[in-house]
């Protein structure tokens, strides 16, 4: 967990997969945690989509939450290189990838030595 | 040349002809007028200060931009028609707005009507895609984007994108947003997005005083609100009462600038100073006294039907504060909440909304407080939501019983179809699909009540100085045009064909 100040955040990683959106469980579990810790979530996303794409993802999240302040620092990766790089240097408490990611990158996962979470992400709907 | 400049496009940068009001007509598209017209009837160009600064600007860019200047940056705000002579020196390019991509009420329901955008979705589009605001973009301006309506960019992530907008910042940005700047400004890495929680919400001695004038002389005097009504956002912040003084401060800004005008902010300015729900006679009346030494006019931002009843039932509040008011003026303005006459669903939704009376007397609240600012001379302009979650026929017939009992009460109901926010943020919007016909029958009623109470305050009230008549006939055609087309179809519809008489 990082330290923002008076209270301290809890910070991970998100690897997005494209075109899912976070299932409520997860957005729930987060948001749990973040307050927890002090009402502070810092997330980093990573996915091969554009950054505000990637926040768009997060709409179960965002739409679940009324107090926690959330702090979403998108970050895109084109390739495993990107992934590894990102994932290294990130200073994470814990990633949270969603299966395809797992099933396909579990080796850099495994490098980075940090808790990796499995999820299922869903299918996003079309924007409003 | 500051190295931070804040603006917004014109629907917001005007001071709507000395009469917010009007600024709702950007909510809709342009109909029956060309847009030119349309913009111009609700938001006029500002009176500019020299290199492009406006007299009057929105409250809540004056709070940015106050926060930055105590936090040392070189922030301004500067009108969108003179953002080029910005354009190669800014580092940071911050924009607010109240309603980004129409998506807020009454926008998002002009829209579905009319099957047309809304002028301010246009305009805000236009303000993006401008060659200044592109130009800034290629220098490598960070462009950060927030305000009541930050939320909508979660549902635009093509043009968040295109336009090149590096931060959302959704809350009260006051304590997160030097920090923030003084990152783009060193050119560190920015998040993409940023909802302020509670932890990190100013305290009242946190928030900062505005340092230039507002639009129409607003000042907050309140934020938050304690009655917990699951449709809105505001109620979700902590509730703060802001100092009598610190409010004075900011009203002689205003004042000093030449801006005459003052306009008390806050979700319910009968609560101002109350302890929960039941007003106060004592910090309202002294609120009133402050503000009338200063101001040649004043207006209200929000009232609840509630406090109304209940301000009247116990001090003759209203009659009192009017009795001030009327030394300056013949009417005061006020925006109130009905929201459903379905006691059920207000149950379900808004428990409070009738506090300290009971919810099942609902109906009796709401024609009491009518009934009250009818003989008052309060005109208020009254909010009404179809599509709630859980509504249901019989929510709805009890809405159409409670607008016949309201008939003859001086007022505009504007109908709002539900958008998802504050604790039911997470729900469907309203779509075309999901009207019904009682949904139909609400809103002819609500026409029909607002249609034939419009005219009289045109008459009676409203732009009654004579370089206002251009302006006046114009809203007076806009209104006979509206009835044109209503009239026209009405008839074709089955459940609008046994309604005829005007009200």
């Amino acid at each position: 967990m990082s330290d923002s100040g008076k209270s301290i955040s809890y910070r991970a990683a998100l690897l997005l997969d494209k075109g899912k959106t976070i299932p409520q469980s997860l957005a729930l579990r987060l948001l749990q945690e973040a307050r927890r810790s002090g009402f502070r979530l810092e997330l980093v996303t990573i996915s091969e989509e554009d950054p505000p794409r990637q926040v768009n993802l997060l709409l179960p999240l965002i739409t679940a939450n009324h107090s926690v302040t959330i702090t979403i620092q998108s970050k895109k990766a084109n390739s495993k290189e990107d992934l590894e790089r990102l994932l290294s240097n990130g200073d994470f408490d814990i990633i949270y990838a969603e299966k395809n990611f797992i099933e396909n990158l579990g080796e850099i996962l495994t490098k980075t030595a940090i808790k990796v979470i499995p999820y299922d992400g869903e299918v996003a709907e079309k924007d409003a | 040349m500051p190295e931070v400049v804040i603006t917004t496009d014109r629907t917001m940068m005007s001071n709507h002809h000395g009469k917010e009001f009007l600024g709702f007509v950007a909510t809709g598209p342009a109909i029956g007028l060309p847009e030119g017209l349309w913009l111009w009837i609700s938001s006029p160009k500002p009176k500019i200060l020299g290199d492009g600064e406006p007299l009057e600007a929105p409250y809540g860019l004056r709070k940015v931009e106050a926060s930055l200047i105590k936090n040392g940056i070189d922030a301004k705000i500067i009108d969108p028609d003179y953002l080029g002579k910005y354009a190669e020196e800014t580092k940071v390019l911050m924009v607010g707005h109240h309603d980004f991509f129409a998506y807020g009420p009454p926008s998002n329901e002009w829209w579905l009507i009319t099957g047309r955008e809304p002028i301010n979705r246009i305009s805000f589009a236009k303000l993006m895609e401008s060659e200044p605001v592109r130009r800034m973009k290629k220098n490598g301006t960070k462009i950060i984007a927030g305000g009541p309506a930050a939320w909508q960019w979660l549902y635009e992530p093509d043009k968040w994108k295109r336009w090149g907008v590096d931060t959302v910042v959704d809350g009260e940005a006051e304590k997160v947003i030097p920090s923030l700047v003084r990152k783009a400004l060193k050119g560190e890495e920015l998040p993409s997005y940023l909802y302020v929680g509670v932890k990190d919400v100013p305290l009242l001695d946190e928030i900062p005083e505005i340092v230039k004038p507002s639009v129409n002389g607003l000042v907050e005097i309140m934020r938050g609100c304690p009655r917990g009504c699951m449709f809105c956002s505001v109620t979700l912040r902590p509730l703060r009462h802001i100092p009598i003084e610190k409010v004075e401060r900011e009203i002689l800004v205003n004042v000093r600038a030449g801006i005459k005008r003052g306009l008390l902010h806050s979700e319910d300015v009968l609560l101002y100073g109350a302890d929960g729900v039941k007003p106060k006679e004592e910090p309202v009346i002294k609120l009133h006294e402050m503000a009338l030494k200063h101001v040649e006019e004043l207006a209200w931002s929000h009232a609840s039907l509630a406090a109304i009843r209940y301000a009247q039932e116990k001090y003759k509040l209203i009659s009192k504060i009017m009795e001030m008011v009327k030394t300056k003026q013949d009417f005061l303005g006020v925006e109130v909440g009905l929201e459903t006459g379905g006691i059920e669903l207000a149950k379900k939704i808004m428990p409070a909304k009738s506090a300290p009376y009971p919810v099942e007397s609902w109906h009796e609240t709401v024609e009491e407080a009518f009934k009250i600012m009818h003989e008052n001379d309060i005109i208020p302009a009254v909010t009404l939501i179809i599509g709630l979650p859980e509504e249901t026929e019989k929510d709805l017939l009890q809405t159409i019983e409670l607008l016949d009992r309201l008939k003859q009460y001086r007022s505009l109901i504007v109908p709002m179809m539900f958008v998802p926010m504050g604790a039911l943020k997470n729900k469907e919007f309203y779509r075309r699909e999901m009207m019904t016909d009682l949904h139909i029958e609400v809103l002819y009623k609500t026409y029909q009540h607002s249609i034939f109470w419009a005219k009289d305050i045109l008459k009676k009230y409203y732009l009654k100085s004579p370089l206002q008549f251009p302006l006046r006939g114009l809203l007076e055609f806009f209104i006979w045009y509206v009835e044109r087309k209503v009239n026209s179809f009405s008839e074709e519809l089955p459940i609008l064909s046994k309604e005829g008489a005007t009200t």
